[in-house]
């Protein structure tokens, strides 16, 4: 085992002393129950996360990588259950019966599937001429390697031949198919293939803090930037032992944020982050909103997800540009429904990179996508809005209504803005204490009608899109409009580190603990050096210690307990 | 592959195979021509189930005036006014609760979360929606569900795949069933053993799935070994339900069940999956039957339906005006006294609840029909949901338990907490169980007056 740098970073005694006056027991992960060695742990800001049991998305990837199977089998799985934010979470991906047993039902079908296309799956083993055994046990050794991201054991080897051998015995069954659709059907089913263990490798480094085996660095890294299993040349990586340092774990996370792959986890993230995920039930009252029509919802979809992936994979990556950019990607159709703030011709229904009128639209947080979203059926929502920013961008935690409050939006009113009529309500003590945080922020989107298109009047008055933001870190202050904010928020360190943390989690499957400081402090330190660059906050994500290292597994076998 | 499964060939060829050499169990089974759950002459079996219906009612016409039975029927209760084909009506077979409250010991009131947490558990909830113990079908399944294939069967109407109503233990969710299709396969499907279809043939398949199992099963048995304590637990998780289907095999192995009214269920058409109200009461409907048939071949003695979720998304054909949010943004209609829209679904949560108990009470089932064998619990999570009401937290029981409970009855809690009722159910379900719930929600007394 080569030596490994440790804490290149200064601020780790800093961030120690943090962790020692919280005292925190880490109820995330953590594979040591109160050992003396906890303290190394904590000084090295190592915190594990619990064993991940794939999501639907990445199990239709994986089939997808491993089987050439295309057909998304696990959508007929149930969800994920949804905590922090994100569907991801290891914690919270349990299992129910229900689970299981279409477990075992996808299995079925994506094996018997899979032996439809032998030549795929023999690799040149022909078992007329090789002989059922020797191609056999060269399937198993290399399709398994790929199906359980590491070498599997002797032991392993042995129990998925006999899967074979007793299927090809067996009168009924009896063909060499048969007998590696078995053997599919079992791995698919295995834990070893459905979870992601990790161990580490046995040599620590300090105290019982162990480095991840390259394995489990190839499976970790590929889950982590793609949602998807290791491709050959992380494989490869692995079986030469060279995924152990920093430097060769980022430079393969600089290659795979070039492939086409990490485009899946971007759009994935922001689904989520950015809460796309409600757009589907998003609908207007035409009568109010003629410019309205369903159809429109996916291509709202497609153009904030493009902007989105251009920008962090071709692009600047800055998050500055993902909130003012002044360009959006677009058709026809959607460049008619935004009108005079599309300062180019677009025709054709092929979406294209086109110019914004840089005083009406800034970043995606502009977009119809979000703006049609947090807004009502028949007017926009200065409190949806507001709370989407609070909540999504600053990382807020906003309190609940009170009990027993009956709550009563303004009914429409011909004659008033719904500026002045948010105002109204809002000024009822009972309601101002909150709604002060997300009112006023709704307003500076005022422009924005429900639908998301611009506009300069609203019942016969002027759009008045001022609003005065409050109890931030270092945003507070009075905006004209969105393209002020959107500035203010590029530039909020509050936003730029609420931006890291929800990538955090994401790509680390689990919250952030007290313990993790020091990973938090680095990241946002490395992020801020990039000019707050996203993609180089992946590439960061994957140098910290809470990502290269993990306890040593102290498995109960023989103790008293 | 269809082609090579024939039924009798592959179980000679899978037994002559290494099928015993791997972990296959012993061949009694396949010798014992009924299935040995049930005996003849055996006691029919008692089963529980829970209802739910999201955003709650118009208290003042929801609850019955007066207590006791020969109750009006007040105008949210109307559906429960329906015939049935077996004698007398809906309302006969249902008791209803009303005044019985939830309290919070100062924790906040997590809007639609608090009452249902609580009510279903026993315990208020320190964060929004986190379930920290099981809920009633699931503390009820652990004691009852063992001896049938399936522990419990969890079902869903609300045409969002987002949402479990039934928890376990840490509150992992029980994922329900969506589509009555799906649930139709999966009772009802090719393994499924039909008493009238002749002589029992084990299903070949059925053993070939439980040898894939238990490679699955070794093959994860080192990995159990190595992992860390936490992780255990999870893996737990996974290799629990495992052996759960393991469970499901065998008792499939062991042929139809010995019960006259069992039968395979008809495969109806017609479904629609969706947010419309109407689509999740016929999803309602169409599960009910399957349930109901399910039920009466013993293939499981818990359920759960939700209905609606507590924040409930389902709307009017052709309009986007989803239940939960008319609750809060309709106006009262000063000369109803009522939110118009909004009680709209109130209505259709009470048909829909009637429906599923007409579908129970179909079944002829020893001297009565299956619903006299069953306890079912329906609830809401709020009462008046335009302020999250948790004070008169709406509960219905309709069966009568194998004779144990009387229906019909109106009983008003007297602000009593709500785990007096399910404190009543454990027990009429023979749980050993004396007080349930925590602090202010601790429950010692049974709501006697619906007990035999």
């Amino acid at each position: 085992m080569r030596p490994l740098r440790l804490g290149r970073h200064g601020q780790l005694s800093a961030a120690l002393g943090a962790v020692l006056i919280c005292g925190c027991t880490g109820l995330i992960g953590s594979g040591g129950d109160g050992s003396a060695d906890d303290a190394v742990a904590k000084e090295l800001c190592v915190v594990d996360t619990p064993i991940r049991r794939m999501t639907r998305f990445e199990y239709n990837n994986t089939v997808r990588d491993l089987l050439g199977d295309d057909t998304n089998p696990a959508d007929v799985l149930p969800p994920e259950e949804e905590v922090a934010g994100f569907n991801n979470q290891a914690g919270a991906l349990s299992t129910s019966d229900l689970l299981i047993e279409q477990y075992a039902n996808v299995a079925e079908t994506v094996s018997a599937r899979a032996i439809t296309n032998m030549g795929a799956l023999m690799n040149g083993c022909d078992p007329a001429t090789q002989g059922n055994d020797a191609c056999a046990l060269s399937f198993i050794e290399r399709w398994g390697q790929r199906a359980y991201r590491r070498p599997l054991e002797q032991e392993e080897i042995d129990r998925l031949k006999g899967v074979f051998d007793w299927a090809v015995a067996d009168p009924d069954l009896g063909t060499f198919e048969d007998g590696i659709q078995i053997l599919i059907e079992v791995v698919l089913q295995s834990p070893n293939f459905l979870y992601r263990p990790e161990f580490g490798s046995d040599t620590p480094i300090e105290g019982d803090v162990v480095p991840f085996t390259s394995w489990e660095m190839a499976t970790k890294l590929s889950y982590m930037l793609w949602n998807t299993m290791p491709d050959d040349q992380l494989f490869e990586a692995a079986a030469n032992d060279a995924l152990l340092t920093r430097e060769q774990v980022g430079a393969q996370a600089v290659r795979m944020l070039a492939d086409d792959r990490a485009r899946d986890t971007i759009r994935n993230f922001h689904k989520q982050w950015l809460l796309l995920t409600q757009l589907e039930n998003v609908t207007k009252d035409t009568s109010i909103y003629p410019a309205f029509d369903a159809s429109l919802r996916p291509l709202w979809e497609q153009e904030i997800q493009t902007f989105i992936e251009r920008v962090i994979l071709e692009g600047d990556g800055s998050l500055e540009t993902l909130l003012t950019g002044n360009y959006s990607f677009m058709n026809e159709e959607l460049a008619s429904f935004y009108g005079d703030d599309v300062v180019e011709p677009v025709t054709g229904s092929e979406f294209r990179q086109v110019q914004l009128d840089p005083t009406r639209r800034a970043g995606f947080l502009t977009s119809a996508a979000l703006m049609a979203t947090h807004a009502n059926l028949n007017q926009s929502s200065p409190v949806f809005r507001g709370k989407f920013v609070r909540e999504q961008l600053m990382c807020n935690t906003l309190p609940l209504p009170p009990n027993d409050l009956v709550i009563e939006p303004p009914e429409l009113d011909p004659n008033k803005t719904t500026k002045e009529q948010f105002e109204e309500i809002g000024a009822d003590p009972a309601c101002a204490s909150c709604h002060s945080l997300m009112n006023p922020i709704g307003f500076i989107f005022e422009h924005y009608d429900g639908v998301g298109q611009w506009r300069d009047q609203q019942n016969g008055k002027d759009i008045d899109a001022v609003g005065e933001v409050v109890q931030t870190d270092d945003i507070d202050g009075t905006y004209d409009g969105a393209i002020e904010l959107a500035q203010a928020l590029a530039a909020s360190t509050q936003v730029q580190e609420c931006v890291s943390s929800q990538w955090f989690r994401f790509a680390y499957n689990r919250s952030v603990t007290q313990l993790d400081s020091c990973s938090i402090e680095q990241i946002n330190e490395r992020f801020a050096a990039s000019n707050f660059n996203v993609r180089e906050l992946l590439v960061e994500l994957t140098q910290t210690n809470a990502f290269l290292y993990r306890r040593a597994v102290v498995a109960e076998q023989g103790s008293a307990q | 592959m269809k082609r090579r499964f024939d039924r009798r060939t592959m179980l000679r060829g899978t037994l002559a195979g290494g099928a015993v050499s791997m972990g296959l169990p012993l061949l009694d089974c396949f010798l014992n021509d009924n299935g040995t759950a049930l005996a003849q002459g055996a006691p029919l079996p008692l089963r529980f189930g829970a209802w739910m219906w999201g955003c709650g009612m118009n208290p003042d016409r929801w609850a019955p005036t007066t207590t006791g039975e020969g109750w009006a029927l007040p105008p949210e209760l109307i559906a429960l006014d329906r015939d049935l084909s077996a004698g007398g009506k809906v309302r006969d077979y249902v008791s209803v609760l009303s005044g019985f409250d939830v309290t919070l010991d100062g924790r906040p009131n997590f809007p639609h979360s608090g009452g249902l947490v609580t009510t279903l558990t026993g315990r208020v909830p320190e964060q929004d929606g986190v379930f920290v113990e099981p809920t009633l079908d699931s503390v009820i399944a652990s004691e009852i569900g063992g001896a049938t294939r399936f522990r419990s069967i969890e079902m869903s109407a609300t045409g969002n795949p987002n949402q479990a109503y039934s928890r376990e233990a840490q509150g992992l969710p029980n994922a329900p069933e969506l589509s009555p299709a799906a649930l139709y396969d999966r009772v009802f499907g090719p393994e499924f053993a039909d008493p009238s279809a002749g002589p029992f043939i084990p299903d070949p398949r059925l053993m070939l799935r439980q040898s894939v199992l238990s490679v699955v099963k070794e093959d994860g048995d080192r990995l159990m070994q190595e992992v860390g304590t936490h992780d255990k637990q999870r893996l737990d998780q996974y290799f629990t339900s495992v052996r759960q289907l393991e469970r499901q095999i065998e008792v499939l192995l062991d042929g139809p069940p010995d019960l006259e009214a069992c039968m395979r269920a008809p495969q109806r058409s017609g479904e629609s999956l969706g947010t419309e109200v109407g689509q999740s009461k016929r999803t309602n409907e169409l599960m009910a039957e399957l349930l109901s048939f399910a039920l009466a071949c013993d293939q499981t003695r818990v359920f759960s339906m939700m209905f609606s979720a507590p924040i409930s998304g389902l709307r009017q054909a052709g309009s986007s005006s989803q239940h939960h949010q008319l609750t809060h943004d309709e106006a009262i209609d000063p000369a109803l006294g009522y939110q118009p829209e909004a009680t709209a679904f109130v209505l259709d949560s009470m048909e829909a609840w009637a429906d599923f108990v007409e579908k129970l009470a179909e079944i002829p089932e020893g001297d009565g029909t299956l619903l006299d064998n069953c306890l079912v619990f329906a609830h809401s999570d709020v009462s008046f949901a335009k302020v999250h009401g948790i004070i008169g937290i709406p509960m219905m029981v309709a069966g009568r338990a194998g004779g144990r409970v009387k229906p019909g009855v109106h009983v008003n809690g007297n602000a009593a907490p709500t785990t007096r009722v399910g404190l009543t159910l454990q027990q009429v379900m023979g749980l050993n169980v004396e007080s349930w719930g925590a602090l202010s929600m601790k429950a010692t007394l049974p709501v006697s007056e619906i007990l035999v």
